[in-house]
């Protein structure tokens, strides 16, 4: 106890109350630091794989031969296929896998977003294992356009080869299902949502038909992307994907089983992010940290696996890139001593990580190194709103007056009352019975207001037409720019009330940051960082000053990053309609949340902190 | 804007409590989803209150099964009855009766908290005075804190039958305002009789009731004359021998006559071993956010009936000490108790917290002394941390499958830890008011505790 009593005297000292913008912006700073660090050796490790039952690399592969003939077969009839309609090429390789002995069915599909439909239809196989009870199944897939929209012949055919091979194959303890999907985002999404539920999924923006034949609980999928025609192309590294939606991760024993067997059995070398020239140096670490940062933070899908990460499935893509001396019978092979792996498998993989990031394909950074980076950031927050409520329930200092030299000892003595409680009497400091009283409805019900408010910038970015959707963004920009100056000026409420309200928008900001840390680092990390000034603005009593704040505060707000990041995304042909369109259909189809967390979760803090910026100038006085 | 708090300010009730009924309604119909999401989430609904195992009770009932056979309903006997005549909550029509029902019940207990902050016995008891007692809260926002508390929102959405119970306390400390004995007592049982820890309110609550009945005569007409007022406060207030005689029979005898009734509808008399053995014996370990779960899931059978004792024993242990020490304040003393109820039960709710937050607001006029000398404030940001993190790490553990169990029991911990924070600051305010009055020149100063 003598702590407390000891913390409630550091309370009242005027140093304390000078602190807090210089902790929040130590914490952000060690937060950035914290992240520069994470490449050093010190800081994180060596991948290893965990689950003792994977036994990666540990079979001898069989996969070539004959089989290379069948393969190049196969590419042939998927090239003959490239100008024909969905119809009939889903006809034709349906055929192809009903003649290696699977199951087949197709699943035709359509979302709705942003005006556009996206439709399709799935053709996938169940391989029944010889020795399965179709209780667990594994997933070899291709999409037959790859995630840039290439088209994906000799993937497709390497997974219709891996199929035959595997169906005169005895030892499967799973059932394996083959999936051709027509293009890589929409289609897994489609095909894996159906296989979790038990009807059709008709909503006003989906529609997706039911699976005719399912197997068991599917163990882990691994995606071939090999966009190269009856021609060959020779490949120097397998760049493994294996982001999924939303951020989240498959196990990293996944991943250290294809780096494992693709390096260690194959000798054919492996590269994230596409980054090729990985020299393991420290700027290199830092730049598949960033490229990993980046791509986590979005949380739309990097690939056909990134569908599965929602179902707790582990999945990779296994992407060809470079020019080397490894064929398509490598890539064949890794997949196949990859599927035996999980073939090993005795129960869901569990046992390593499923939070980390990573510095290259054999380097990670658990979360417990790594997770202080985004809470640090998280926590500046919830300083700076213990500091404004603190100074929002702290009586207007009177102003000094110089003491006079006559009555000196009356002024030494701070102003007495007398309190009487029945016989006895006390003397009692005046300023110790000087509360003041924090008007908290106002606040709390203009919060409320703005959190509410804050759907409709988000309904209207995710359900209007492409076309309008930039008119609307700049027209968003426009009303929320006057929001704060506005909602301070037409409010009943003093600075202090003002004040009052910026500290509990902080709070549920920070409270919110932390909560999405553990589910979505990247974004929660992101998130703070730009919403930093946040932390710092204060009510300004002076209109230049009030002014230099909301500016530093509009460079960094939800609508002037939407357009940065747009611009940075103009390189690639997509233009603003482009951005737009894509995050809406992240929103509407693939169901990613970082629309949401912008407009909901940011929007709302930043229209507070602005709030309580314009609250010096505008406040009533009291 | 001006017409509109003119009006609120003139009918404050009705209006509070129209708008907390469209809400809950509104909300049910515009997402109809909700209701039973809401039914599934493990921080709401635990084993003894959730409104799908009552379904569940319900359809071997309806069927003249005995509902207790299927191990998996532990809830009072006497709601079989009453929900079955309710259509079923499958339906559409169903759902919006069955939320209108529990929209009822908190209507009537944001009533109670009203009539109880209105009677002004937080301030004034017979034998102490509150110097701080004109600072307290309109009644009508005490009640607004009830109606409008998200967790008391979404209790009301998710339905589970604790509802009844806190209905039923809340109820009974209305009654034991009036100072009448037999309704207290009415009220208190059948909370009781439907979930076990209320039981451990009867000290305190009695003590109110019994408070009350003392001070009921101490305002003597003005012709009474001296010889009079000896006379009506000799002949009716009670010692506190014949008050609990006076207040137990009651207790005892609804008691009594609800399990019979219980008895009567059911073709056995095994609904008393699981409805009360139950939250002593621990059954069923499916999470919830209190600190029991985890603790038995870990535990060697041979110390399980050992440290059940002590479980218990240790939420016993508050009740008396709470009545004889905060006997000047027996409002606060049911509060107190009503805190450790709600963090140290088996079968921990948000729905409880949730009340019992909403009831330290009858005390509101000792909050300055918690603001001024302890921390409400992180205290209150802990717990918007706790209720933001627990259904994360809840997720994380259960459906993403990248977290385990530690995750959620720590995050419950964190809960659990920023309710004592709160529970503890009250305690503190209440004792300190006293001493203050007992010290006037001890006022506003940082007191050291040892």
């Amino acid at each position: 106890m003598g702590l407390s009593a000891r913390l409630l005297t550091l309370r009242r000292s005027p140093v304390l109350l000078k602190l807090p913008p210089y902790l929040s912006a130590a914490c952000i700073v060690v937060g950035v630091v914290w992240l520069l660090l994470l490449p050093l050796n010190e800081y994180s490790r060596q991948t290893y794989v965990s689950e003792n039952a994977i036994l990666p690399g540990q079979v001898h592969t069989y996969f070539g031969g004959s089989e290379h003939n069948v393969f190049r077969a196969f590419r042939q009839e998927a090239y003959d296929q490239k100008d024909a309609s969905e119809g009939h090429r889903n006809a034709v390789l349906g055929r192809i896998m009903r003649e290696s002995g699977l199951k087949v069915a197709e699943q035709p599909y359509s979302y709705y977003a942003a005006g556009e439909e996206i439709a399709g239809t799935n053709v996938y196989g169940i391989l029944q294992g010889p020795r399965a009870d179709a209780t667990e199944a594994m997933i070899i897939m291709a999409g037959w356009k790859n995630f840039e929209g290439l088209v994906n012949y000799s993937g497709v055919a390497l997974v219709l080869t891996l199929a035959r091979y595997f169906s005169r194959w005895s030892i499967w303890s799973k059932d394996i299902i083959v999936i051709i999907s027509p293009e890589s985002t929409y289609g897994p999404i489609a095909w894996v949502d159906a296989y979790h539920s038990t009807s059709p999924i008709v909503t006003a923006t989906q529609n997706i038909s039911a699976l005719p034949i399912k197997s068991g609980a599917l163990q882990a999928a691994v995606a071939i992307d090999y966009p190269v025609g009856p021609w060959g192309h020779r490949f120097d590294k397998i760049d493994i994907q294996y982001d999924g939606l939303n951020g989240a991760l498959p196990n990293l024993d996944l991943l250290n089983t294809a780096v494992s067997v693709a390096s260690g059995q194959m000798n054919i070398g492996c590269s994230l992010h596409g980054i090729s020239g990985h020299k393991d140096s420290y700027n290199d670490r830092l730049r598949t940290i960033a490229a990993g940062l980046a791509t986590q933070s979005l949380g739309h899908a990097t690939g056909p696996h990134s569908a599965f990460m929602p179902y707790h499935i582990d999945a990779i893509t296994l992407k060809t890139v470079g020019d080397g001396w490894h064929d398509e019978m490598s890539l064949g092979r890794v997949t196949e001593s990859l599927i035996r792996s999980v073939n090993n498998l005795l129960e869901h993989l569990h046992q390593s990580f499923f939070f980390y990031i990573l510095l290259n394909a054999n380097r990670f950074v658990s979360i417990g190194n790594y997770l202080p980076a985004a809470m640090l950031i998280a926590g500046s927050f919830t300083i700076s709103a213990l500091a404004l409520w603190v100074q929002s329930g702290r009586a207007p200092l009177p102003e000094k007056t110089p003491a006079q030299p006559t009555d000196e000892k009356a002024s030494a003595l701070p102003p007495m009352e007398l309190v009487k409680a029945g016989p006895d009497a006390a003397l009692v400091p005046k300023p110790a019975l000087q509360s003041v009283d924090r008007h908290l409805f106002l606040p709390a019900l203009t919060l409320l207001s703005i959190h509410l408010a804050s759907f409709i910038p988000l309904y209207l970015l995710t359900h209007l037409p492409r076309s309008f959707l930039p008119p609307t963004l700049h027209a968003l920009t426009a009303l929320s720019l006057l929001l704060p100056p506005t909602l301070s000026h037409l409010l009943p409420a003093n600075t202090r009330d003002l004040q009052t309200l910026q500290s509990l928008s902080l709070l549920l900001l920070s409270a919110t940051l932390s909560t999405l840390a553990t589910l979505n680092f990247s974004l929660a990390f992101l998130a703070g960082l730009l919403a930093s000034p946040l932390a710092f603005v204060r009510p300004c009593r002076s209109l230049p000053a009030a002014v230099l704040s909301y500016a530093v505060l509009a460079a960094l707000s939800p609508m002037s990053v939407t357009y940065g990041f747009a611009a940075w995304y103009w390189g690639r042909g997509m233009g603003l309609e482009g951005v737009l369109a894509e995050f809406a259909r992240g929103w509407e189809a693939q169901g990613v949340w970082t629309m949401g967390v912008v407009w909901c979760v940011w929007w709302p803090a930043w229209v507070g902190g602005g709030v309580g910026v314009w609250g010096g100038v505008f406040g009533k006085r009291t | 804007m001006n017409a509109l708090a003119q009006l609120y300010n003139e009918h404050p009730k009705p209006i509070l409590f129209t708008s907390a009924v469209a809400l809950r309604l509104l909300l049910a119909i515009a997402f109809p989803a909700l209701p039973d999401l809401l039914t599934l989430r493990a921080e709401i609904s635990t084993p003894v209150n959730s409104f799908k195992r009552l379904q569940e009770g319900l359809f071997l009932y309806e069927r003249g099964l005995d509902p207790y056979d299927g191990g998996i309903f532990y809830q009072a006997p006497l709601l079989l009855p009453l929900f079955s005549l309710l259509p079923s909550p499958a339906t559409f029509f169903g759902r919006i009766v069955s939320v209108a029902l529990y929209t009822v019940l908190d209507v009537l207990s944001a009533d109670c908290l009203y009539e109880i902050a209105a009677s002004g016995v937080a301030g004034v008891s017979s034998v102490y005075a509150s110097p701080r007692r004109k600072d307290g809260w309109k009644p009508v926002s005490v009640a607004a804190v009830y109606l409008f508390n998200p967790f008391t929102l979404l209790t009301c959405l998710a339905r589970p039958t604790t509802v009844f119970t806190t209905c039923f306390i809340l109820l009974s400390i209305r009654q034991a305002t009036q100072a009448k004995a037999n309704a207290t007592a009415f009220a208190l049982a059948i909370a009781s009789y439907s979930s076990l820890h209320p039981l451990l309110l009867l000290p305190p609550i009695g003590l109110l009731c019994y408070d009350q009945s003392c001070k009921a005569p101490q305002q003597p007409s003005k012709d009474g004359g001296r010889s009079g007022k000896q006379a009506t406060t000799s002949t009716t207030k009670p010692t506190p021998l014949s008050f609990t005689t006076i207040f137990l029979t009651p207790f005892l005898l609804t008691l009594l006559l609800l399990l019979t009734l219980s008895r009567l509808l059911l073709p056995s008399s095994t609904f008393l071993s699981t409805l009360y053995l139950t939250p002593l014996s621990l059954p069923d370990l499916t999470p919830n956010p209190g600190l029991w779960w985890y603790f038995f899931t870990e535990m060697f059978d041979a110390f399980r009936a050992f440290f059940l004792g002590v479980f218990w024993l240790h939420m016993l242990a508050y009740s008396a000490p709470f009545t004889i020490r905060l006997r000047k304040q027996p409002l606060a003393a049911i509060v107190a108790m009503q805190g450790v109820l709600a963090i140290f039960q088996p079968y921990a709710n948000v729905g409880d917290v949730g009340a019992w937050l909403a009831a330290t607001c009858l005390m509101s006029h000792l909050f300055p002394i918690t603001s001024t000398h302890r921390y409400p404030f992180p205290a209150l940001a802990a717990l918007l941390y706790a209720s933001l993190l627990g259904p994360a790490f809840h997720h994380l553990w259960l459906y993403a499958g990248s977290g385990n169990a530690n995750f959620f029991y720590a995050i419950s911990l964190v809960w659990a830890l920023a309710l004592l924070i709160l529970e503890t600051d009250f305690v503190y305010a209440c004792l300190r008011d006293e001493w203050e009055v007992e010290r006037p020149g001890v006022k506003g100063r940082v007191a050291r505790q040892v």
